[in-house]
């Protein structure tokens, strides 16, 4: 699950996964600006089939808040089904 | 493009970067085309219509300018949309302004500038605006329209456009995402962003690829009408204001609608000609004319081999040809055996028909310059020469077209014309060195510098015109020939002498020299091969205006030349 979220975020930062840790966020890594959290949000939306709200786009700034966005759409899904 | 890589500029109203990723990815990708995309500085529209150096980097091929008037003018357009009483006109003032000053920097370059500028409105709902208040808008944006329009008239690398033209229609929730909108202040949703660039990728690969399909060959029966002629009889053919024939009517009309744009329209059917002709002659649903048909091959021979023979006639490659057909046993045929041609199949259900050239880039026309809306009118004529040029002998098929060149000093009506020889021609150009329409215009106003073009025809129609002579020094005692350009199409009627020692005869005195420019390359080998064969050796100049011209025009006394003033 940890490795969905790194593996997004190294393909649009363009840097290795190893980069990234469980604890990056948009404070401690650079390059993930405004520009990244706008891709993280249309490709998350596309590629997880979720919709996030404009109150939740501060879980876009971090690995642990877009595992949270990623958790809740599918258990949003369990639940439709 | 002199690296070969395309040089793209990108500004506007919104975070842009979205657009500039895609834009890349897909040139780089499936587009295969090398380029850079540049930004100009977010949000001014004075400074990207006005300022030549906006991009900050050298040359741009392609520039685009992406503008909301919400975002240019926000304090106006907030007034309005909170139903207070603002006079928009002030903005036309301002947008005039700076459309001027774009008009006046596209002179200076040969770049090809897409501007756009639309309102958010057009785009979304704003369901507490008012139908009053959305009627003032669409009658302003009216104005903007024509006024934009009014000025860049004369400019034929600027292009305007709103977004509506440039994407798919969907519903009007569909295209606004607000959550990248107020975060991230760019509006579209995923959807439109994804049409836009495609849209924009269509523009770059129309500006930057020549246009390679010519050619529309078009099968009869089921294609152009329901049913078969040779068997249902004209009477029974369906073909006019009721289903199905609309949806054949409703296909004719965009086949019209792409000759009028400068595409070749020729017939490739299994048929009787003369049951097909006189469908075209009397059936009241034909939107098509005879006279629209440049070309046909209506017989019972393999329709591989009958294009191959339209191709030759019309002096094109097969690569030039779209076939369109209904049965897929003749489409599988043509690809298997002239993979070159593009083949499009008439769709089954025909509520698809109106949609078969959706996604086909191969027809996209840009830029309509005249010559290229006459070319329907020119391949006719080209093809009478080639039936008459198969009963004669070269030397008599030239002497029986009764060819006549008219030579003239360049006007500025021929600069547009000529600009694109310069850019385009490769065989016959002595130099192939490609410039700008400024540096043309600053040729052309220089003193002791002048250009001679010449238009042709001949008893079967006009070629338009087919060459340049650019001449330099004519107060020196070295009058220079710069360069020396001639259309493909004018060549293969030994013109070209013609052309170059009445040019001569008239700018060069006989106390002059003559020294003609050349860079051989392997595409311009016409016209060394010219050079070579009247023995115009480099480094030797020819000496005496007179004498040269009397040297050199012996050999082509088919062509008739007159002087225009």
């Amino acid at each position: 699950m940890a490795d969905k979220a790194k593996n997004l975020l190294s393909k649009i930062l363009n840097v290795p996964m190893e980069e990234i840790s469980d604890d990056s966020s948009a404070e401690n890594t650079r390059g993930w600006d405004s520009l990244v959290i706008m891709q993280l949000l249309v490709t998350l939306e596309e590629e997880f089939d979720i919709r996030i709200s404009i109150k939740d786009v501060d879980f876009l700034k971090s690995i642990s808040g877009i595992n949270h966005l990623i958790e809740m759409g599918q258990e949003a899904e369990k639940g439709n089904q | 493009m002199g690296d070969g890589s395309v040089q793209i500029g990108l500004s506007g109203s919104f975070t842009l970067n979205e657009l500039k990723r895609e834009l890349e990815a897909s040139l780089s990708g499936s587009f295969a085309i090398a380029s850079k995309v540049v930004m100009g500085q977010f949000n001014n529209f004075p400074a990207a219509m006005g300022d030549a150096n906006f991009f900050e980097s050298g040359f741009i091929d392609i520039e685009f300018h992406l503008y909301f008037l919400e975002d240019v003018f926000q304090n106006e357009f907030e007034r309005f949309l909170s139903g207070e009483a603002t006079d928009l006109n002030s903005l036309l003032l301002s947008i005039d302004r700076a459309v001027a000053a774009l008009v006046a920097r596209a002179r200076l370059v040969n770049s090809r500038i897409i501007l756009c500028l639309d309102s958010k409105v057009s785009l979304s709902t704003f369901s507490s605006i008012n139908f009053i208040q959305k009627k003032r808008l669409s009658s302003f944006m009216a104005k903007v329209n024509n006024q934009i329009e009014d000025q860049i008239s004369n400019s034929q690398n600027i292009h305007y456009f709103q977004i509506n033209d440039l994407v798919k229609k969907r519903e009007l929730g569909f295209n606004v995402d607000w959550r990248k909108e107020f975060l991230f202040r760019n509006p579209f949703s995923l959807e439109l962003s994804k049409d836009l660039a495609f849209s924009l990728l269509s523009i770059v690969e129309s500006a930057v690829t020549p246009r390679k399909v010519k050619v529309l060959a078009l099968d009869c029966d089921n294609t152009l009408w329901g049913g078969i002629i040779g068997e249902d009889g004209i009477g029974n053919i369906q073909l006019g204001n009721d289903f199905p024939g609309r949806a054949y009517r409703k296909f004719q009309h965009e086949l019209l609608n792409l000759k009028n744009s400068g595409y070749i329209l020729c017939l490739l059917s299994k048929n009787n000609l003369s049951e097909v002709k006189e469908v075209f002659a009397s059936h009241d649903g034909m939107v098509l004319k005879w006279e629209d048909i440049t070309g046909y091959r209506v017989n019972w021979e393999s329709k591989p081999s009958n294009l191959v023979n339209l191709a030759r006639e019309l002096n094109l490659g097969v690569d030039s040809f779209v076939f369109i057909d209904d049965s897929s046993k003749e489409i599988a045929e043509m690809r298997q055996i002239l993979p070159d041609v593009k083949c499009i199949q008439v769709p089954f259900n025909l509520e698809d028909f109106p949609l078969i050239f959706d996604g086909f880039t191969d027809l996209n026309p840009l830029s309509i310059t005249v010559e290229d809306s006459d070319r329907s009118e020119m391949m006719k004529a080209e093809k009478e020469r080639v039936g008459l040029s198969s009963k004669f002998d070269e030397a008599e098929f030239l002497s029986q077209l009764d060819l006549e060149l008219i030579l003239s000093v360049i006007q500025p009506k021929d600069l547009e014309r000529v600009s694109q020889l310069v850019a385009k021609t490769n065989q016959f150009n002595l130099t192939t060195k490609r410039f700008t329409s400024e540096e043309l215009n600053t040729f052309v106003a220089s003193p002791h510098k002048t250009a001679v073009v010449g238009r042709l025809r001949d008893r079967f129609g006009e070629y338009g015109l087919i060459g340049v002579i650019f001449l330099d020094g004519l107060s020196t005692n070295l009058v220079n020939v710069s360069n020396f350009i001639v259309s493909c199409r004018a060549l293969g009627r030994d013109i070209e002498m013609t052309m170059l020692s009445n040019s001569i005869a008239r700018f060069v005195q006989d106390n002059q020299a003559v020294y003609i420019e050349r860079a051989p390359n392997d595409r311009n080998v016409p016209a060394m091969n010219f050079l070579e064969k009247f023995e115009l050796a480099e480094d030797v100049p020819l000496h005496g205006g007179g004498a040269i011209a009397k040297y050199l025009n012996l050999k082509e006394s088919h062509v008739k030349i007159r002087w225009a003033e």
